[in-house]
């Protein structure tokens, strides 16, 4: 009964979290007009410059290796939503976990009352980070309306199902590579954001058309591809039955060995600590 | 007087490589990651038949030397980051001039990667089949145009991030969208569509990495690329220097 209570408790404190985070980012876009207007100006900008080259190449080409032009701008939507949405969700460094361990801040969560998941995903900018996810679904909808195939009806769960998955692999294999942080804060420090970024620049090559030695290193070792253009595949329909469940086992066999090595880690970390303060305050 | 800069260069080296050099390796790996893909993006749409304005041998060199050049092709410096650590505020106490202060430091951070990675990647190009030497010797000037430049924009962003009250992240973020397709590094202009590449050149962006890199592999000629570049030189950096003076009073940094 007493963990009953317990559970609720932190389920409404992580509801309330949310209202405060997405208040003060609220506060924080409208501090000014001129602020405001520039900010929604340079995300648009920004927005359409982060996808045009790969989509312009495909314009002039009618395509790029085997995908028309909307199915790469499908594939340069989806990737959009995987990282806008994360961007969005994760922007209090909860996607990067090495900057915190690296920088001795997780230290400053042991102290807090609610949960350490809560800790992490409570941090959430709607209002001034969603650009990128409200960009990528206009652009997947502007999509979907120029292919010519018909979507099945639970094509949109799919869709929703293969967005998770992608999610997923991108947040596993972050914590997995940010288990080094606890053994070398300072040198690993930044390896989450390294990943993270080099991901998101690798997931605009569509795959389609390359060589086996290029592809496949791209779903396994280094699975960027898994960020969209795979997923893109199966969505269009252009992947084989025992395809679609790669990245669904692909996604649970990281995030398990992320879940291992990163309490391995923790409890090195525990035991060591770390020591990054001068006594001015800022960080070795 | 030169030799307080290479010391401050000497101390950027040794900032960047002074957990062991062996940390530095997940950063060549990325770079050569994102490489091979893009390389062969070209192979993949010339395999296919189409036709571009540059041969695929001009493709694979661009998009070859970008990497190995990247640092340069659009400079970041220090103070495109966060400054949490009141690193835009050190640069007043110490006795160096503060722009020299940031360009020195920059190429120091450079040295590293172009050592561990640039040099090694250059030596492999001819195995690899790759073009890499230039087709003129105006690539010099033409590098150290774009490079300045890119320090101009560096120094004029900054002046951004002060103004709109060190939203250094977003400053970063959309600098780092626009100068990637503006600037020509990832697809050159001369194979954009809609006759693109007639305009595309004459912004102040192409006239960084993309400008230099068109010359390298000898899609441009150097009457069309130089006094372009000369230009924008003059334009950002009286831009950059005279908001620099005028926004310096208003910095603000704070510990983290």
């Amino acid at each position: 009964m007493v963990d009953k209570n317990k559970l609720f408790h932190v389920i409404k404190r992580y509801f309330q979290l949310l209202k405060i985070y997405a208040g003060m980012d609220l506060a924080s876009l409208m501090r000014d007009g001129k602020f405001m207007a520039i900010v929604i100006i340079a995300d648009i900008v920004s927005n359409i410059s982060s996808i045009s080259g790969i989509f312009l190449l495909a314009w002039k080409f009618g395509g790029i290796g085997g995908m028309d032009r909307f199915e790469v701008l499908f594939m340069l939507a989806y990737g959009n939503i995987v990282m806008g949405f994360l961007n969005m969700m994760g922007g209090c460094n909860a996607l990067f976990p090495s900057r915190i361990i690296g920088r001795g801040q997780w230290e400053h969560m042991f102290i807090m009352p609610v949960p350490y998941a809560v800790q992490l995903t409570v941090g959430i900018f709607p209002f001034t980070g969603s650009s990128s996810f409200l960009s990528g679904i206009g652009m997947l909808w502007v999509a979907v309306c120029h292919m010519e195939t018909v979507m099945p009806w639970w094509w949109p769960g799919m869709l929703i199902f293969q967005l998770m998955i992608s999610m997923v692999i991108v947040v596993a294999l972050s914590y997995l590579l940010s288990s080094l942080a606890f053994y070398a804060p300072v040198q690993c420090e930044e390896i989450s954001g390294a990943v993270v970024y080099s991901m998101g620049r690798t997931m605009t090559f569509p795959l389609t058309g390359m060589p086996m030695y290029i592809r496949y290193p791209l779903l396994t070792i280094f699975p960027a591809g898994l960020m969209a253009w795979f997923p893109s595949m199966i969505l269009l329909g252009k992947a084989a039955t025992f395809e679609v469940i790669y990245s669904a086992i692909f996604a649970l066999m990281i995030s398990l060995s992320a879940t291992y090595f990163f309490r391995k880690g923790f409890r090195y970390y525990v035991k060591k600590g770390i020591n990054r303060y001068v006594s001015g305050g800022h960080r070795s | 007087m030169i030799n307080k800069y290479i010391a401050t260069a000497r101390m950027a080296v040794q900032g960047k490589t002074g957990g062991g050099v062996f940390y530095m390796f997940p950063e060549i790996i990325m770079k050569a990651v994102y490489l091979v893909p893009v390389m062969f993006i070209w192979k993949t749409l010339v395999e296919s038949g189409y036709e571009a304005e540059m041969s695929v041998s001009q493709l694979l060199s661009y998009t070859y030397v970008n990497v190995l050049l990247a640092d340069m092709m659009v400079v970041y410096t220090f103070l495109s980051a966060w400054d949490y650590d009141t690193r835009s505020m050190e640069m007043f106490t110490r006795p160096l001039p503060v722009f020299g202060q940031v360009i020195s430091r920059t190429i120091g951070e450079w040295i590293p990667m172009l050592l561990l990675f640039s040099v090694p990647m250059f030596m492999a190009a001819p195995m690899l089949k790759i073009r890499i030497l230039p087709g003129t010797l105006w690539v010099i000037p033409s590098l150290m145009l774009s490079v300045s430049l890119g320090f101009a924009f560096e120094f004029l962003f900054y002046c951004v991030t002060v103004r709109l009250r060190n939203v250094s992240w977003l400053t970063y973020v959309i600098r780092s969208a626009v100068t990637s397709f503006f600037s020509g590094t990832v697809i050159p202009f001369k194979i954009l569509p809609f006759g693109m590449d007639r305009w595309i050149n004459y912004q102040p962006f192409g006239s960084l990495g993309g400008a230099f890199l068109s010359l390298y592999v000898g899609s441009a000629r150097a009457s069309e690329i130089i006094p372009v570049q000369i230009f924008w030189n003059i334009v950002i950096w009286i831009a950059a220097a005279a908001w620099f003076q005028k926004s310096r009073e208003r910095m603000v940094s704070f510990g983290g």
